[in-house]
């Protein structure tokens, strides 16, 4: 057998010029651009299935004064490619409400929005916080915080943008934060409820 | 070697062909040349160039002016442009102008003195563009203001897309106040591609 090359992108092996040729050099080459192929047809079947997906709360949700509160979904109203390992079959399951996991290595860009129905307004220190928190912890956070008006009464909201490099596995929370003058407890908005939305940027493996 | 498949032209030599070792290395060369290229556009999509960085640990205090993010660490990039330490990243320079998106969650932490509520607090997306003309570099700058709560630290959320073309992007840190504030460890800098500018 030659001491074989191989090509620069697919890694298909070759014999060079100065090698004795033999079967097994033929059959690596044929091996090499057989599984070139089936590497081509993943990427073309993979390209239909990037997931995406949004959860909501819809249900008021009691947020404790002073407390990162993590949102508990009761709505997938988005939830395409279920059936597909790529995408999100398995984003949300019944069994962990608050998470949106990775089902696969990917990138992905996350949305994340929250109101809080305030019943009285929040006086000078008063501040509303949405963040989007990875796997749990307060290791890594994204998100947004504002003080709304003092005097202001009701509906407040707050939103971000975010992206995430997740390994498989790795999960997204939506959570809610309020602190101010009044007690509390305060519920998230119905009327317009808070959301997380994710949609896939990237596939890790691919490059 | 004078013959070559119907469909793809892979090159293959005839019978009346002296047998040449080298036939081997054009048809794997050729097979390899057009699957990348069939590969290329699932590859774009699959592949975004996209890059996430943090800071890991806080930055100096100030009272007013601005300070960068720095690249602590480097969580995601695939495109080159995130490099350990840098403050900026890079547009690859083989580049054409392109649409990109870029983000940032801002976050402060109080250095010294109690906060004082209503101080200024921006975070700031900062854009440098080239003209691929003039060779003139332009900035500019996104900009969300959340200004001081005394809770604790204060979270800026920031966004914007922009034509870029040779382009430097960094966030940034805006105060002014009357107490020492910094760039807090956990800042967080992404950006990803869109699409070419046509």
């Amino acid at each position: 057998m030659a001491y074989l090359r191989r090509t620069p992108y697919q890694r298909i092996r070759y014999p060079w010029a100065s090698d004795v040729v033999s079967v097994s050099d033929v059959q690596s080459m044929a091996n090499d651009i057989d599984q070139a192929i089936v590497n081509t047809q993943k990427l073309s079947s993979d390209f239909s299935l990037m997931g995406s997906v949004i959860a909501k709360r819809n249900a008021a949700l009691s947020l404790t004064k002073g407390a990162l509160t993590a949102v508990s979904f009761d709505s997938i109203t988005l939830n395409n490619g279920s059936d597909s390992p790529l995408a999100n079959g398995n984003w949300w399951a019944a069994g962990n409400p608050t998470r949106l996991t990775a089902p696969v290595p990917c990138v992905v860009l996350a949305s994340g929005f929250g109101g809080v129905n305030l019943g009285s307004a929040l006086g000078v220190n008063g501040v509303i916080q949405v963040t989007i928190g990875l796997n749990g912890g307060g290791a890594w956070v994204q998100g947004n915080k504002f003080s709304p008006i003092s005097t202001v009464a009701g509906q407040v909201w707050s939103s971000a943008l975010s992206v995430w490099p997740l390994n498989a596995g790795d999960y997204l929370e939506l959570k809610l934060y309020w602190t101010g003058t009044p007690a509390g407890p305060f519920n998230t908005d119905t009327v317009i409820p808070p959301q997380l939305s994710l949609s896939m940027l990237a596939l890790k493996s691919v490059s | 070697m004078s013959g070559s498949t119907t469909n793809k032209g892979y090159p293959y030599p005839l019978l009346t062909d002296f047998a040449d070792v080298q036939d081997a290395y054009r048809l794997a060369t050729a097979v390899d040349a057009d699957l990348r290229a069939d590969q290329a556009p699932f590859r774009a999509f699959e592949g975004r160039p996209s890059f996430v960085v943090r800071q890991t640990s806080n930055g100096s205090g100030y009272l007013s002016g601005n300070d960068y993010l720095i690249f602590n660490a480097v969580d995601w990039d695939n495109t080159g442009g995130a490099k350990v330490g840098a403050s900026s990243w890079i547009q690859p320079n083989g580049q054409a102008p392109s649409w990109w998106m870029f983000g940032a969650t801002v976050l402060t932490v109080p250095i010294s003195g109690t906060p004082v509520v209503g101080d200024l607090v921006e975070g700031r997306i900062q854009v440098i563009t080239t003209d691929q003309v003039s060779n003139l570099a332009t900035t500019t700058y996104s900009t969300q203001r959340n200004d001081e709560t005394n809770t604790a630290g204060e979270w800026v959320n920031v966004f914007t897309m922009a034509a870029i073309y040779r382009g430097h992007v960094s966030a940034v840190l805006e105060l002014n106040g009357s107490t020492q504030k910094a760039l807090s460890a956990g800042s967080t800098f992404w950006g990803f591609y869109m699409g070419p500018v046509t």
